[in-house]
């Protein structure tokens, strides 16, 4: 592949999503392209460079692989977000489930108490009720987010967008070729999607936070 | 008992510290011109540090330099404006010396600084270091943004054309807070890794998003930050924050004057860490480009140390040095402006890319914050200890 003059462009922060993605998902491939392209190896490093960064990138074929190593790992970590997301939106579904007919014995069961005036049944109706209450507080807790007012069900939506991008980039990445211009653009959004999959990956608590990290977040949303 | 050569020494010593401390006034001149000798001064200098055989002291007098050489006494004065003055300078430095001993040559720091950008070769041979009238004297170490007088191992200060702050010894001794340190994240809601590493390496709930210093208009307001320290970690472009989306277009830019100014209106402190214009605007050659990793490690370090100047020594290591520089030598009591460069001492040519500027502007680093208007009656910091460090 060759390089296009005029097409340098400097690596800075479009680049990041995709190498800390890398660096989280794919450590052996990261490792292998900075391997391969020595004078980049500082760039694909994971960390944000805390200024302008001079170094550009002439080659398509770095951008190519880039993109290509960023969506794969892209892909894996939708993986592992539904699995994780998935079976909690489930878990948190048929508790909302109970809860609701725990709610509905509970009514019931305080009007048949209120006829009979049988003491067990009124106490059989507050224990249905607390235990309504707590199945509700479970599902809660497991459909929100560690931060923030959005839910997993949001995020797991946001997911299946991010794997519909992906499709997408990496169609478009075929027919790229040796597009300079092109490939780069490309890259630029692979980055977005990859940054988008971290910060769900954060928030949906697959990858371990500090209590810092979430009280800032949450100040970001 | 005393001998007569050393009891001369001594005198002259205390003649000199006395004078030097009366610099200024034409009495202090008068005296100092009939009294005290380029001699009695050298002997002065070499009495106050244990300074290795050999040592010389210079001192420029209008185009001539002045040197007195320990052991030798004075030797034919230097011409500065005739080609060839540092090879004979270097020249006296002793051929015969103890491995890896290496001879001092002392001068007044106004001498250095005239010098400055001569003394290269001179430092090859020679360990050169400058004093002033409070200041023990400071080595001179050449670093990518100049020459600098070494403060510790890992902080040091252009020699600049100003004075050394009278009292920076002691703000850089004062004791850190560390309930009033407050970390600031200007990476942006898009860079979660950056975020997560920096509130892992700064404690739990020390760290906040820079969106918490603005306003409703989006200006820079440190309500409620009165007294406080901020350390802004963030990517930094040409004069500013720069928050970038993945993307890589600006979400937001904060200038850091605007923060300085509105620290200086509340009594807080800023530091900046981030690359300034070194990086885009420096020196040709390789790069080595500093990222939020180094900064947390180095950040994580520094937050364990009690006063200032250990916490800024920390935050630089002896390869890649922080440099304080004054902005401008407001150095009373409670208010200092100072920047802080960080660099890379391994190649020259790499260091200006890898600069992360610190900026530190109007303190309140003290403890219990600003002194009270009886503190500041006190007496000012008593001067360090003749001997060089």
């Amino acid at each position: 592949m060759t390089s296009a003059p005029g097409c340098e462009q400097a690596l800075g922060a479009a680049l990041v999503g995709v190498v800390e993605l890398l660096a989280a998902r794919r450590p052996a491939h990261l490792a292998r392209l900075a391997a391969k392209y020595p004078r980049h190896a500082e760039q694909l490093r994971p960390g944000l460079t805390l200024g302008s960064d001079r170094h550009v990138v002439t080659s398509a074929e770095l951008y190519d692989e880039l993109a290509r190593e960023g969506l794969e790992a892209a892909r894996e970590e939708i993986r592992a977000i539904l699995q994780s997301l998935l079976p909690r939106a489930l878990r948190a579904k048929r508790l909302r489930l109970f809860a609701a007919i725990a709610g509905a014995l509970t009514s019931a069961g305080v009007l048949s108490a209120a006829l009979v005036g049988s003491r067990t049944m009124t106490i059989g109706g507050a224990l249905s009720t607390f235990l309504a209450a707590c199945l509700g507080l479970v599902a809660a807790y497991l459909e929100a987010p560690l931060t923030g007012p959005a839910s997993i069900g949001s995020l797991l939506t946001e997911c299946l967008e991010l794997e519909a991008n992906v499709n997408a980039a990496m169609l478009a990445l075929h027919e790229a070729r040796a597009d300079l211009v092109r490939l780069r653009e490309l890259v630029v959004e692979v980055n977005v999607i990859c940054s988008k999959l971290r910060k769900i990956a954060v928030l949906g608590a697959i990858t371990p936070a500090t209590s810092a990290t979430k009280a800032m977040l949450v100040l970001r949303r | 008992m005393v001998s007569p050569s050393r009891g001369r020494v001594v005198a002259a010593a205390l003649l000199v510290l006395i004078l030097s401390m009366l610099e200024g006034l034409p009495v202090a001149r008068a005296g100092k011109h009939l009294l005290s000798s380029r001699v009695a001064r050298a002997e002065a200098a070499f009495a106050r540090g244990r300074l290795p055989r050999g040592s010389a002291y210079a001192e420029a007098e209008g185009e001539l330099l002045r040197v007195v050489v320990d052991g030798v006494g004075d030797v034919p004065p230097l011409q500065l404006d005739a080609p060839g003055w540092r090879e004979r300078l270097a020249a006296l430095a002793p051929r015969r010396r103890a491995a890896g001993s290496r001879p001092a040559l002392v001068m007044k720091l106004d001498t250095a600084q005239r010098l400055e950008t001569e003394l290269q070769s001179v430092m090859r041979e020679f360990d050169v270091w400058a004093f002033d009238a409070v200041n023990a004297p400071l080595r001179l170490r050449t670093l990518p943004v100049g020459t600098t007088l070494e403060l510790t191992p890992s902080l040091y200060m252009p020699l600049g054309r100003t004075r050394i702050p009278y009292d920076l010894p002691w703000v850089l001794e004062r004791r850190l807070a560390p309930e009033r340190i407050r970390i600031m994240d200007a990476f942006g809601p898009d860079h979660v890794d950056a975020t997560l590493r920096l509130a892992q390496a700064a404690g739990t709930y020390r760290t906040a998003p820079i969106e918490r210093l603005l306003d409703e208009t989006g200006a820079v307001s440190l309500r409620g930050h009165e007294g406080d320290i901020l350390i802004i970690v963030g990517h930094v472009e040409q004069d500013s924050f720069v928050i970038r989306n993945a993307s890589g277009n600006i979400v937001r830019s904060l200038p850091l004057e605007q923060i300085k100014a509105e620290a200086a209106r509340r009594s807080a402190s800023a530091i900046f860490v981030g690359c300034n214009s070194y990086c885009a605007t420096g020196y040709n050659g390789l790069v080595a480009p500093i990222s939020d990793i180094a900064v947390s490690q180095q950040l994580e370090g520094a937050l364990k140390e009690a006063t200032l100047g250990g916490f800024l020594s920390r935050l630089g290591t002896p390869d890649e040095p922080f440099v304080v520089t004054p902005d401008s030598l407001r150095a009373n009591r409670t208010s200092i402006d100072f920047s802080v460069s960080r660099v890379s001492k391994k190649k020259a040519a790499a260091a200006a890319a890898g600069v992360v500027v610190v900026g530190v502007t109007a303190s309140r680093w003290i403890e219990h914050g600003a002194p009270e208007e009886s503190e500041l009656d006190e007496p000012r910091p008593a001067p360090p200890k003749p001997g060089v460090r």
